[in-house]
């Protein structure tokens, strides 16, 4: 694309949707010509700056001070109209951000700020597993990046989270899709929560809600606050184990700790620009997310947002599907305990032979070759269960002996909140 | 009121329940005060309801687009009628677009002051752009004009606001 070429498709980035050839020509040509960047740039700070910055609240203060209507006749049809028009007054101003940069900058103009944006982009990095859901952080494990889209358009919202090398959910305003890495596609409701814990992370209004609830849960919990020529930074404290930070992050693992939030926002938009969030335990302080630069009413393709893999519809399944058993089976399936599913489950493994657990398996099905492969000669041993506030199921521990003699702690997620309530291999393997 | 027409209600009201948020934005920053907005909303509403109850079925290809057009023309008049078309002069704190506003009055007066610097038929597509979502095929549709001059018209007025910032910056 030649600069003229860009100058003169440029206008297309600022349309309702966009064309995804457009943008990725766009983008390539702005990566590699310093002027048609700076040229961009230009224009979307000047597409910014024209957005409204009015809260719907707001306007609804201002919409008690008069009163009248001039029309009588066809009174019913105006009713009408002016309920249609209320359930719609929520999502006035739905693209605007509320500036506020005073001293007296508070968390509820923070959540003000951020709850009307219409588009964010973010890298969250965290401290958990990057095969399994997203349930719950991990102090000992190694980040993970995960990376998150959001945009809201004509009262839906759309979102992407992608865990690096592991599961992505997108919602398609109607639906949620999760596929894992191995294979597995499932399909859920709006209402499902596949997010789990990190739906917290989605909704950035939402972590300083939370933030503010514990404020006012406790006096032992503070907020203190900092400001530097263009940010300010607001430092929340749960000072109790019982404390709603902790019910934030709900950590089930994390009983005694306290939690340290760092949220930043930038000056000259009152924006969350990016978060911090220690566990203090035993003495030890452990940074266990850090999100570095959240990116606000910025392009993003409707289309690119909410792709999904293109496999048969039969695949997509949802998680909870019920399988087809005999009654015996059932029953069978129902009594048995945690610990003997989990030494079912791996003995099936290390055999080979699905048959043996393909029901609490089913989520493993096209991927059991490849783990039997994998577990072919090793010995599980030691079963213990755990339970753990913040998961739906139990975990249960085992020691795996390799062929060599080395040996391992490893363990299965399982779960039995399905309507067969059946034990189901939900991760770990 | 024949039945083709009483569907077209139907669908009005329907249009006009999932669009007021869009519609109503418009018409706010477009009239500078909520109440006037809603004003022009019921008698847009109530324009097309006794278009639909004494006339026969208008032909109407994109009822929404055909929604935006009566807004956008009985603002048009309303602001004739009011004298509301203050010119705000360039030098007067272009800088304000960085200010804080927790009002819609100052917000409007803020937008108004970026807008007023280019000329109406630039500002009016970027209004029905920004403030009624519209595509820019819905813009060139709602006023009945070619889809490269919605295009060239939203371009140069940002590029327009654009330098008037630049320049009022530079100048302070």
């Amino acid at each position: 694309m030649t600069c003229e070429e860009f100058r003169n498709k440029v206008v297309g980035l600022f349309d309702t949707t966009v064309d995804v050839q457009t943008k990725a020509d766009c983008e390539e040509h702005v990566a590699k010509c310093p002027k048609c960047k700076a040229y961009y740039e230009d224009l979307m700070d000047t597409f910014n700056a024209l957005q409204p910055q009015v809260a719907p609240e707001k306007l609804l203060e201002s919409k008690q001070k008069k009163n009248h209507h001039k029309y009588c006749q066809v009174a019913a049809a105006v009713v009408i109209f002016l309920v249609g028009m209320a359930v719609g007054w929520s999502h006035l101003f739905s693209t605007p951000a509320s500036a506020n940069g005073t001293p007296l900058f508070s968390i509820d103009q923070a959540i003000q700020c951020v709850q009307n944006v219409g588009s964010f982009q973010m890298e969250v990095f965290a401290r958990t597993e990057r095969n399994e859901n997203f349930s719950y952080f991990n102090p000992k494990a190694d980040f993970v990046k995960i990376g998150i889209q959001l945009m809201r358009q004509d009262s839906f919202t759309y979102y992407r989270v992608e865990k690096e090398h592991g599961r992505t959910i997108v919602c398609d305003g109607k639906n949620q899709y999760v596929w894992t890495p191995n294979g597995q596609y499932f399909k859920e409701s709006l209402n499902a929560n596949v997010l789990e814990s990190f739906a917290n992370l989605l909704y950035p209004e939402r972590l300083l809600s939370m933030q503010k609830s514990a404020m006012e849960l406790s006096k032992d919990n503070k907020v203190s606050r900092t400001e530097t020529d263009s940010t300010i930074v607001l430092v929340t404290e749960g000072m109790e184990s019982s404390g709603d930070l902790q019910q934030l992050l709900e950590l089930g693992k994390t009983k005694d700790c306290k939690v340290t939030m760092q949220n930043v926002f930038s000056k000259s938009d009152g924006l969350l620009r990016s978060v911090k969030i220690w566990l203090i335990a035993n003495g030890a302080r452990t940074l266990i997310v850090h999100i570095d630069d959240i990116r606000y009413n910025i392009m993003l393709s409707k289309n690119s947002l909410i792709s999904i893999p293109q496999i048969p519809l039969e695949k997509w399944v949802h998680i909870n599907q019920q399988q087809s058993l005999s009654q015996n089976r059932l029953d069978f399936l129902q009594k048995e305990t945690p610990q003997h599913l989990a030494q079912r489950v791996m003995q099936a493994l290390i055999a080979g032979k699905s048959d043996q657990a393909k029901e609490a398996l089913v989520y493993y099905k096209d991927v059991f070759q490849k783990l039997a492969t994998n577990l072919n000669g090793c010995k599980a041993s030691n079963f213990v269960v755990r339970k753990d506030g913040s998961y739906a199921g139990v975990y249960v521990f085992y020691t795996l002996t390799k062929p060599n003699g080395s040996s391992e702690k490893d363990h299965l997620a399982i779960r039995n909140d399905n309507a067969q309530h059946i034990w189901i291999v939900d991760g770990g393997l | 009121m024949n039945q083709e027409n009483d569907i077209i209600l139907s669908r009005l009201a329907k249009l006009l329940e999932a669009e007021s948020p869009h519609l109503m934005r418009y018409a706010s920053y477009r009239l500078g005060n909520t109440e006037n907005a809603k004003d022009a909303l019921q008698d847009v509403f109530l324009k097309m309801h006794s278009r639909l109850s004494e006339n026969a079925s208008p032909q109407v290809n994109d009822l929404r687009n055909y929604l935006f057009r009566t807004l956008s023309n009985l603002c048009t008049a309303k602001l004739c009628e009011q004298k509301k078309q203050n010119i705000v002069p360039l030098d007067e704190k272009f800088d304000s677009m960085e200010t804080v506003t927790d009002d819609f009055e100052s917000d409007f007066e803020r937008i108004s002051m970026l807008l007023n610097h280019i000329p109406d038929e630039q500002a009016e597509v970027i209004r029905l752009r920004i403030y009624g979502n519209n595509s820019f095929a819905e813009v060139a549709d709602i006023l009945s004009i070619p889809l490269p001059t919605v295009k060239s018209r939203f371009l140069y007025g940002v590029e327009k606001i654009r330098q008037g910032m630049k320049t009022i910056k530079s100048t302070i």
